[in-house]
C-alpha cells in the first residue's frame, strides 16, 4: 500500500523524462501500425507482428524484470497461431522444438552435429516433396527462416561455453517474433543476441527500436515507388537509358530487404535486445571492402566468424598477405553456395548458376584487392574541414560497379546479359541524364555523410538527428504522403507517384515485367503468403503448358496453341482445379455448331484470351452464353429471330493468333459480327509470343509478317547448345564447330523490337478480312479484374486507323466489387458474378450493332 | 608487464584508428562498436600482440571477445605469457 507522501510526492523530472519516453513510443508505435496497414506494407503478416510488439512493448513496461524474456517468448508463440493458425502453428513449434532439442542433447557435439544434419536431410527431403508434410506449404519459408543458420550457430556459441543456455533465451532466440513477417531474415548470433540483451541504457535502446522500424518502413516505401514506377525488364532494354534504368533500379530493389531487415532488428528492440545495425548507408559505401561492412551487415559478421577467422588462423604461417586473400576468396565461395543453401529452403530448388558464381567471384576478387590494400596503408584520417571529393568519387565509382555487376546478378542468363549491355552504345538523352543525376546525387550525398562532424554540428542539425526526432518525422512525412489533400498540391506528376506507393496493388504491368533478382525471387514467397495455384502470375511467367492440365493441345502453326476438341472436364480426370469445362468439336468452349448457318440467325464470334474463354467461371456461366441467352430472349429483330454467339477464346491468345484463328476456322461459320479483344497487357504479352514463334520455326502464311521476322533475324533462329549473344559471335562460333543459340533475351528483345509492327499489321488485317466477308468487326477492351484498371487501350492508334470501332470494357468491375469479382487473390480472372457484369455491359454495347444489322437488308 | 594496455592503446591510436576514433579510448571501450577494429584491422593487431609480446592467438579468443576492449587484450596477454612462463 502506497504512503500519503508517495501518493501526493510530484514525479521528479527523470521519471517524467522516462514516462514522456515511453508515450511517445507508443504513440510512435500506433501511427507505424496505422501507416502499414494503410499502405499495406509488405507480407500480410506484418500488421499483427507490429501490433503484437507494440502490445509487448507495454507489457514489458509493466513487467518485473524476471518475465520480460518469458513474455516475448509466450508473445512470440500468439503470434504464430495468430498468422498461422492452430495447425500450422502447432507443427512449427513441434519441428522447432524437436530440432532445439537436438542441439541440446547432452551428448558430444559431434553426435549433435550427426543428428542436426540427419534432421535437415529429413526435411530437405519433405522440401523437394518426396514426402508428405503434415503442414501447409505456406509454412516452409518460415521454418527454414527460423531454422536454416540458427542451429548451427546456437550449438556452435553454447558448446563452447561462453554463453548461458537458458531455457526461454533458447526460445527467444529460435522463435523470434518479427520472423513471422519476413521469410528473408538477418542472421543473428545467439552470443550476440544473447549479450545483447539489456546492454544498453533502457530508452536508448527502444528508442533505437522505434528510429529502425520507421526507417525500414521508408525504405519499403521507396522500394515500392521504384517497382510500381520505374523498374523495366531486360527485354525493354535498348538505349543506355534503359539500361542505367534497369541497372540502378534493379540494386534499389535491395530496399526491401534493408527495410525488412531494419524493421526485424527494430521491433527486437522493443523488447531489450540491443542489437547492432544490419546495414548502414550501403548505397554510399566508398569502397568495395567498405561496402561489405555496410550491407548485410550480420551475414558478414556470420562470414568473418564461422568462416574467415578460422580459415585465416589455420593457414597464417603462408604469411599475412596470402592468408587473407585465401581466407576472403573462401568467404565468398561459401557465401555463394549458403545462398544456393538459402534458396533451396526457401524456394525448393539448389541453383548453381554460372552468373551467381561470377557474380560472387567478381566482387570478392574486389574485396581482396581493396583488403590488401588496406593492409598495406594506415587508417584513413578525416579532414578536420571541408568535403572530401576523393570519398565522393570513390562511391560513386563504387555504386556504379555494383550495379552492373547486380545486373548480372539478376537476369536470367550470361549470354542475355551480354546481350543486354549492347544497349550501351545507343547513347541517348535519357541515358545521359540519368547516368549524370545518379553519379553526382551519390557523390554528394556520400560526401556531405562522410564530411567532418563538425560540418553538421549545429544546434538544429543535433536536435534533428536525435532517434525520436528522426522517427517521429519519417512517420509524418509518410503519413503526410498518404493525406488526399497533400496529393491535391502537389504537381500531377508527384501525385501520380505518391498515389502509386498507396498500397500493392495488382496491377498488369507488374506481372509481366517481373524483375528477377536473387531476393526478389526468395521475397516472392513471403512468409504466409498463399501457395501458388493455376493462377494467372504463373502462367504470365512461364510458357510450358501447365502440368496435369490436359486442355490444351500443342499446334506446329501461328496459333501455337489451342484447346482440346470434345473434353468434357472434370469427368475425364485430367484436369481437377474447378468449374466443369467442355469443348465442342472444333475446340470451341461453347455447344456444337454445324459450320452452316441456320435460317434467321445472326452469328457473333468473339476471340480472345482466358477472360473470353471463361478461366474461372463453369460452362453454362460466360458472359458469352449470358449474352446470346439474352440476346435470344430480348433482342430480336428484323429478320433474325435467332443469336449464336460463339466462344473462340483460348488462354493467352494474342491479336496474331486471333487473326490466325479467325482465319483458320472463324469464317467457316460465316459470321455476321466479329469481335477481337484486347488486354492491358497486349504490348508486353505479345514479344513473348512473337519470341515464341521464331524459337520454334514456326511457318509464316502472310507475307507482311514474314517480312518483319526477317528484317528482325527472327527467321530460322539458332537453336544450337551454346547460347552466344550476337549474329556477328554466333557466326564466328559456327566457324569452331560450336552449335550456338540466340539467348532468350536477345530473342525477347528482338521480338519487342517487331511486335508492335506485327500487332499493328493484325488489325487492319482483320478489318479487311471481316469486310471481304461481310462480317462487322468490333474491338473489345476487356481484361481479367485487376486493382488498378488499364488506362489506356493498347494499338488504339493502329485500330483507328483500321477504321475499326471499339467497345471499352476495361472499366466494367465496379472499383469497390473487384476483389469480390475475382476468382481469388491469386487467379484475377473474373469468377461467375464477374462474367455476369461483363455480360450486362456487353449487351447493351453490342445492341446498336445489332440494331444496325437489323435495318440492313436479309441475313447472310 | 604493467604496460600492456598502454602498448596496445597507442599501437590502436597510431596504426588502426582514425582521429575521431582515437579520441578517449578507455580501458573498457568496446573496440568493435567503436567502430576501431572490423575483421581486418582484428588481424593487424592479432600480428602486433604475437609479436609484441611472443604470444599465439586463435580464432577463438577472437570469438569469445578477448580483444573487444584493452583490459580484456590485457588478461589475455597475461595469461597467455604467465602459460609460457
Amino acid at each position: 500500500m502506497l504512503t500519503p507522501a508517495a501518493e501526493i510526492a510530484p514525479p521528479n523530472s527523470s521519471t517524467r523524462r522516462a514516462l514522456f519516453g515511453y508515450f511517445l513510443a507508443i504513440a510512435q508505435l500506433t501511427l507505424i501500425i496505422g501507416v502499414v496497414a494503410h499502405y499495406r506494407i509488405d507480407s500480410p503478416a506484418l500488421n499483427p507482428v507490429l501490433t503484437l510488439a507494440g502490445i509487448g512493448f507495454i507489457l514489458r513496461i509493466i513487467a518485473p524484470a524476471a518475465y520480460r524474456v518469458p513474455a516475448f517468448v509466450i508473445l512470440s508463440f500468439c503470434g504464430i497461431f495468430l498468422i498461422f493458425g492452430l495447425r500450422d502453428g502447432a507443427w512449427l513449434i513441434a519441428v522447432g522444438m524437436l530440432l532445439i532439442g537436438v542441439c541440446r542433447l547432452p551428448v558430444s557435439l559431434f553426435y549433435r552435429v550427426l543428428v542436426l544434419i540427419f534432421c535437415g536431410a529429413l526435411l530437405a527431403l519433405l522440401r523437394v516433396e518426396y514426402g508428405y508434410s503434415p503442414w501447409s506449404y505456406a509454412l516452409w519459408p518460415v521454418l527454414a527462416s527460423m531454422f536454416m543458420f540458427r542451429p548451427m550457430l546456437y550449438v556452435r556459441a553454447t558448446s563452447s561455453g561462453r554463453v548461458d543456455a537458458g531455457e526461454w533465451d533458447t526460445l527467444a532466440y529460435f522463435f523470434m517474433l518479427p520472423n513471422l513477417a519476413f521469410s528473408l531474415f538477418p542472421v543473428i548470433d545467439y552470443q550476440a543476441f544473447r549479450q545483447s540483451y539489456s546492454s544498453k541504457n533502457e530508452r536508448e535502446i527502444y528508442q533505437r527500436g522505434v528510429l529502425w522500424i520507421s526507417r525500414g518502413i521508408v525504405h519499403l516505401l521507396l522500394y515500392r515507388l521504384i517497382y510500381a514506377n520505374f523498374i523495366n525488364d531486360p527485354t525493354e532494354v535498348v538505349t543506355l537509358g534503359d539500361l542505367v534504368q534497369f541497372m540502378v533500379c534493379t540494386f534499389l530493389l535491395y530496399l526491401r530487404v534493408s527495410g525488412q531487415f531494419h524493421i526485424a532488428v527494430g521491433v527486437l528492440h522493443l523488447f531489450g535486445f540491443s542489437l547492432p545495425e544490419t546495414n548502414r548507408l550501403y548505397l554510399l559505401s566508398s569502397g568495395f571492402t567498405d561496402m561489405w561492412r555496410r550491407m548485410n551487415i550480420y551475414w558478414t559478421d556470420f562470414m568473418t566468424k564461422v568462416v574467415f577467422y578460422p580459415t585465416y588462423f589455420r593457414i597464417k604461417r603462408i604469411g599475412p598477405a596470402l592468408a587473407t586473400s585465401i581466407s576472403t576468396g573462401v568467404v565468398f565461395l561459401v557465401t555463394w553456395l549458403l545462398h544456393s543453401y538459402q534458396w533451396f529452403w526457401l524456394r525448393g530448388d539448389f541453383p548453381l548458376r554460372l552468373q551467381d558464381g561470377l557474380f560472387w567471384g567478381v566482387l570478392g576478387a574486389l574485396v581482396i584487392r581493396g583488403v590488401l590494400r588496406e593492409m598495406n596503408s594506415e587508417p584513413a584520417r578525416k579532414s578536420s574541414s571541408g568535403w572530401n571529393w576523393s570519398v565522393g568519387i570513390r562511391a560513386a565509382a563504387t555504386f556504379s560497379v555494383i550495379c552492373f555487376l547486380w545486373s548480372l546478378w539478376s537476369v536470367p542468363s550470361l549470354a542475355g546479359w551480354a546481350w543486354m549491355l549492347s544497349a550501351a552504345l545507343k547513347v541517348d538523352e535519357k541515358g545521359i541524364v540519368l547516368l549524370s543525376i545518379t553519379l553526382a546525387t551519390v557523390t554528394l550525398l556520400s560526401m556531405w555523410v562522410h564530411a567532418p562532424s563538425t560540418q553538421h554540428e549545429s544546434r538544429l542539425m543535433r536536435i534533428s538527428l536525435l532517434p525520436p526526432v528522426r522517427s517521429t518525422v519519417s512517420i509524418l512525412v509518410v503519413i503526410m504522403a498518404a493525406l488526399p489533400a497533400v496529393r491535391g498540391i502537389v504537381p500531377p506528376a508527384v501525385a501520380s507517384v505518391l498515389k502509386s506507393v498507396q498500397a500493392e496493388k495488382l496491377n498488369p504491368r507488374n506481372n509481366v515485367v517481373q524483375s528477377r533478382g536473387y531476393y526478389e525471387q526468395l521475397n516472392a514467397i513471403g512468409a504466409a503468403d498463399e501457395p501458388e495455384e493455376g493462377g494467372s502470375e504463373r502462367k504470365i511467367e512461364s510458357w510450358s503448358l501447365p502440368k496435369n492440365d490436359c486442355r490444351w493441345q500443342l499446334q506446329q502453326n501461328l496459333l501455337m496453341w489451342g484447346l482440346a476438341p470434345s473434353l468434357d472436364l472434370p469427368r475425364q480426370g485430367c484436369w481437377t482445379q474447378r468449374a466443369k469445362f467442355s469443348t465442342n468439336s472444333w475446340g470451341m468452349r461453347d455447344k456444337e455448331y454445324a459450320t452452316a448457318k441456320p435460317p434467321d440467325t445472326m452469328r457473333v464470334e468473339i476471340f480472345g484470351a482466358s477472360q473470353v474463354m471463361g478461366e474461372g467461371t463453369t460452362d453454362a456461366g460466360t458472359f458469352e452464353q449470358l449474352v446470346e441467352q439474352r440476346l435470344n430472349s430480348e433482342a430480336a429483330c428484323g429478320s433474325y429471330r435467332h443469336f449464336q454467339v460463339m466462344n473462340f477464346g483460348v488462354d493467352a491468345y494474342t491479336v496474331i493468333q486471333q487473326l490466325a484463328l479467325l482465319d483458320d476456322r472463324g469464317f467457316n461459320f460465316s459470321p455476321d459480327v466479329v469481335i477481337f479483344t484486347v488486354r492491358g497487357i497486349e504490348r508486353l504479352w505479345t514479344p513473348y509470343y512473337i519470341s515464341e514463334v521464331a524459337r520454334h520455326h514456326i511457318e509464316i502464311p502472310y507475307q507482311p509478317l514474314k517480312v518483319l521476322f526477317q528484317k528482325e533475324g527472327l527467321e530460322n533462329v539458332d537453336q544450337g547448345t551454346v547460347a552466344i549473344p550476337f549474329e556477328s559471335w554466333r557466326k564466328a562460333a559456327r566457324r569452331f564447330g560450336l552449335e550456338p543459340s540466340m539467348p532468350a533475351a536477345e530473342l525477347n528483345a528482338r521480338a519487342a523490337r517487331i511486335s508492335d509492327d506485327a500487332t499493328d499489321w493484325a488489325w487492319g488485317r482483320f478489318a479487311q478480312l471481316s469486310a471481304a466477308h461481310g462480317a462487322t468487326p468490333i474491338v473489345l477492351a476487356l481484361d481479367v479484374v485487376w486493382d488498378e484498371a488499364p488506362e489506356q487501350i493498347p494499338y488504339s492508334a493502329a485500330i483507328q486507323a483500321a477504321g475499326l470501332p471499339v467497345i471499352n470494357l476495361f472499366n466494367v468491375y465496379p472499383e469497390a466489387q473487384r476483389s469480390a469479382l475475382r476468382v481469388s487473390a491469386l487467379d484475377v480472372h473474373a469468377n461467375e458474378a464477374g462474367h455476369h457484369v461483363i455480360a450486362d455491359a456487353l449487351y447493351q454495347k453490342l445492341l446498336p450493332v445489332i440494331a444496325a444489322k437489323c435495318a440492313d437488308a436479309t441475313p447472310h | 608487464m604493467n604496460d600492456i594496455k598502454q602498448t596496445v592503446r597507442r599501437y590502436i591510436v597510431e596504426h588502426l584508428s582514425s582521429a575521431d576514433e582515437a579520441k578517449g579510448i578507455a580501458d573498457d571501450t568496446d573496440l568493435k562498436e567503436s567502430g576501431i577494429l572490423e575483421s581486418l584491422s582484428t588481424l593487424k593487431l592479432v600480428s602486433f600482440l604475437e609479436k609484441t609480446f611472443n604470444i599465439e592467438i586463435q580464432a577463438d579468443d577472437i570469438d569469445a571477445g578477448d580483444l573487444s576492449s584493452l583490459a580484456r587484450i590485457e588478461t589475455l596477454v597475461k595469461a597467455r605469457t604467465n602459460m609460457k612462463l
